[in-house]
């Protein structure tokens, strides 16, 4: 039943995928060559879009090919799929690390994956700023060029709208939701 | 628990381009806004969410309801954070892509991304100042940086190792403190 191997096909990735969206993103392309044809572009178009929508890049994937699949019941079956494992073991280490907390295993475990923590989000911030700055559809694109201070595949605005968010969040103390508000509309009038 | 849904509701549907960039945006409500965990305590859950296999932004939903409310917290935290992506991909995907082409919706979505890099810089940052306390955090780090990014070690093992180094030295240090004593 399709049902069935889209759930499985997808718990299983979301059982493994590890080290950022990305990683998972190609790990479900090998994986639903069996239910979807779909060609490469096809599926590089379906993730381009999993990452300008809102939530991870690898539910979002998820989503869209099953529903591809098998309409609504499929998408629901395919994102329920890559969250569940995730799930059940933070619950799992969650309660554990609750119920171990004086542990001087627990506490040294945690101690010791501190320094690796800020590899990690290291490299994934790098993946979510590469794009944003290399765009294909530069906001003010343009402008940028014109001025003749920055290659011309490289988005000026953005980094500018990169550095006024971190300054209104930082100094100003604007709350986060709505500097991306404002960040949207500017974006909308800009990139016109 | 409608609270726990709310705000990760809201998460879900403001994170754009990476889960890590829901890192800031979560610090500050749990931390300053609701006061659910310290400074520290959101730096153990962020490391710990990102140590796992999986979606950090689930993960860190799943990890932050349950500590709030148990089990069925765990459940409606979750299902918040990924129902805003659900729906707009089920909307996508039924063809009001027609929006792919719109120059007001394309200039938005650079805005929310150049402000997302934004928020995963801050992010960098605040989780760096938070762990880099001494010497070793500090190479420790580096170190992080460097294996992830430059060698081909699957990041599991990267984990591991720093996790395993982790509990040596916790073992270490309370033997040292029993012969002092």
């Amino acid at each position: 039943m399709i049902f069935a191997k889209l759930f499985w096909a997808f718990f299983k990735i979301g059982a493994v995928g590890f080290g950022g969206g990305m990683a998972i993103v190609g790990m479900i392309y090998d994986t639903i060559r069996g239910f979807v044809s779909m060609t490469p572009s096809q599926y590089a178009d379906i993730v381009a879009i999993a990452q300008v929508t809102p939530g991870p890049v690898a539910v979002n994937t998820a989503t869209y090919v099953g529903y591809q699949t098998a309409g609504m019941p499929g998408s629901l079956v395919a994102t329920l799929g890559v969250a569940t494992p995730a799930f059940i073991l933070v619950a799992i280490v969650a309660s554990m690390i609750d119920r171990y907390k004086q542990s001087r295993i627990v506490q040294g475990a945690l101690e010791g994956i501190r320094p690796a923590t800020v590899g990690m989000i290291f490299t994934a911030a790098l993946t979510i700023c590469r794009p944003a700055v290399e765009a294909e559809h530069p906001l003010g694109g343009s402008i940028s060029a014109i001025s003749g201070i920055l290659p011309g595949h490289i988005d000026g605005i953005a980094i500018l709208m990169c550095a006024a968010t971190v300054l209104l969040i930082k100094k100003f103390h604007v709350n986060a939701i709505y500097v991306l508000l404002i960040m949207g509309c500017i974006g909308a009038v800009v990139g016109v | 628990m409608l609270e726990l849904f709310i705000t990760f509701f809201k998460l879900g549907l403001f994170t754009i381009g990476g889960g890590v960039a829901m890192i800031p945006i979560l610090q500050n409500i749990a931390v300053n806004e609701k006061k659910w965990f310290t400074a520290e305590e959101a730096l153990d859950v962020i490391s710990v969410c990102q140590s796992l296999p999986g979606v950090i932004a689930i993960n860190m939903a799943t990890y932050v309801g349950f500590k709030r409310k148990g089990l069925l917290g765990s459940l409606v935290s979750t299902v918040g954070v990924v129902l805003p992506s659900f729906v707009v991909i089920i909307l996508v995907a039924k063809g009001l892509s027609a929006f792919g082409d719109n120059p007001y919706v394309m200039g938005a979505l650079g805005g929310l991304r150049a402000a997302a890099m934004g928020l995963v810089m801050i992010a960098v940052y605040s989780i760096a100042k938070g762990v880099i306390k001494d010497w070793f955090s500090g190479i420790s780090s580096l170190a992080g940086i460097l294996l992830i990014e430059f060698t081909n070690m699957s990041v599991v093992l990267i984990v591991l190792l720093f996790l395993v180094t982790g509990i040596l030295r916790s073992l270490w240090n309370t033997r040292r403190e029993g012969v002092l004593k």
